[in-house]
């Protein structure tokens, strides 16, 4: 009798365990959703070649002409940039001496004078026709010598896919008589845009590029539009 | 022999007769007055039972079933944000809520030319190791950590009652320092809210 009352109890007991747990799995309710978080990017390129170096020519500069050169800068990243030149180092090298310049009286063969003689002009050319138009935003007009070496906010913010001319000209070069002379080899350098890796910094600056001239170095950068 | 035994035999039989036929009656009339008595003292009343089962129905944000998400795209260095939606237990039972997360993706998605400059290489990003993402419901903390370290968090039998509702904020930030490592990077995680009854 007592196993059968047993019996009894350990089967409503298991009906019982049944009946709730079939209760407990359908009183919950689940509910799932998705994060997504995506990085943008910044990344600027110079006349659309992004490498580690980008190279142009740019040969015999002579006193008398008023050479230029339109570089366009573009964002390809996915978030508004700001540009800026970083900064800007004048190398004023010799290049070897010829003979019109040791007639000159250029007896260093270690200091240029390129820099000296050799006026520039750095402005964003907005209309693209590569002079200085109303409205274009010119950033220096002086001797090279005086370029400030901590380059130049541009202010100028670049939209994703946007971008904008920036014109380098140089002009003012043929009146300064023995000077130009002594300036004379460096009309056989080229002009070289680089990649300068050594500057990009810790925020989210595009590869700066640098622009090199034969006495001069303009490091781009596009950093983030702040605020 | 056989006569008187016959007749012996017919009394007997024509008693029992009687007997039945009085038992019969008394029986009938016993039935006919049980009858009556059976309909005339008879009541009925009727009640209807229902028996309504309790609901836990939860609710993330403004639809059921959800369609909250985050997505956020062009984060970037010194960037910080939150989002937040409202957990509700629309139900008419208490329940216990539990908060887990699963499915990480940390991808490179792509090496733009700043990250390569750095030497980054696909497939694994690293958004994951500098988003700093700090998760609450009402206060109460759910995980606080960068998303690489995200399966680890995660909250149960947190009291979720009938008809309550409580804010789920996912605050996140980049530190200003990580740099272009992270360009185009994309973390994504599944976030999975389960209430049951208390």
């Amino acid at each position: 009798m007592n196993r059968k009352i047993l019996v009894g109890i350990l089967a409503i007991g298991l009906v019982a365990l049944a009946v709730g747990w079939g209760t407990y799995s359908q009183f919950s309710d689940t509910e799932t959703t998705e994060t997504i978080f995506s990085a943008g990017s910044l990344d600027l390129t110079i006349n659309d070649q992004n490498g580690q170096t980008v190279t142009f020519s740019w040969t015999n500069l002579r006193p008398g002409n008023q050479p230029k050169y339109k570089l366009t800068l573009k964002n390809i990243g996915t978030i508004r940039g700001n540009l800026s030149i970083s900064n800007i180092v004048v190398v004023s090298e010799e290049n070897g001496l010829t003979e019109p310049e040791i007639e000159a009286g250029d007896t260093s063969d270690d200091e240029g004078e390129l820099d000296d003689v050799l006026n520039l002009r750095l402005f964003l050319d907005y209309n693209g026709d590569g002079w200085i138009s109303q409205g274009d935003k010119v950033f220096f007009n002086g001797l090279v010598k005086n370029l400030p070496s901590t380059g130049f906010d541009l202010k100028e913010p670049i939209e994703p896919n946007g971008g904008v001319d920036f014109v380098v000209e140089l002009y003012d070069w043929w009146q300064h008589g023995n000077v130009d002379n002594q300036a004379q080899t460096h009309t056989k350098h080229n002009i070289h845009i680089q990649a300068g890796s050594s500057t990009i910094e810790n925020e989210f600056n595009v590869s700066a590029k640098t622009l090199q001239l034969p006495i001069l170095f303009l490091n781009f950068k596009m950093g983030k539009v702040e605020g | 022999m056989i006569g008187p035994q016959n007749e012996e035999k017919g009394e007997v039989v024509r008693m029992d007769k009687k007997i039945l036929v009085s038992l019969l009656i008394v029986g009938l009339v016993g039935f006919a007055l049980g009858w009556g008595t059976y309909s005339q003292f008879s009541d009925t009343e009727t009640t209807t039972t229902v028996f309504t089962a309790g609901s836990l129905n939860l609710k993330v944000g403004d639809d059921d079933p959800v369609k909250w998400k985050i997505e956020l795209s062009e984060l970037l260095p010194g960037c910080s944000g939150s989002q937040s939606v409202t957990i509700n237990n629309t139900g008419t039972i208490n329940g216990n809520l539990s908060i887990s997360f699963s499915d990480l993706i940390d991808k490179e998605n792509g090496l733009t030319e700043p990250e390569l400059a750095l030497g980054d290489t696909e497939p694994d990003g690293e958004l994951a190791e500098n988003l700093y993402l700090n998760i609450t419901i009402d206060g109460t903390v759910v995980y606080q950590g960068y998303a690489s370290g995200i399966l680890s968090g995660g909250i149960t039998n947190y009291p979720l009652n009938a008809g309550v509702s409580k804010t789920f904020k996912v605050e996140y930030s980049i530190d200003e320092s990580v740099g272009n490592i992270i360009q185009s990077d994309v973390v994504g995680f599944t976030i999975t809210f389960v209430l049951t009854q208390a």
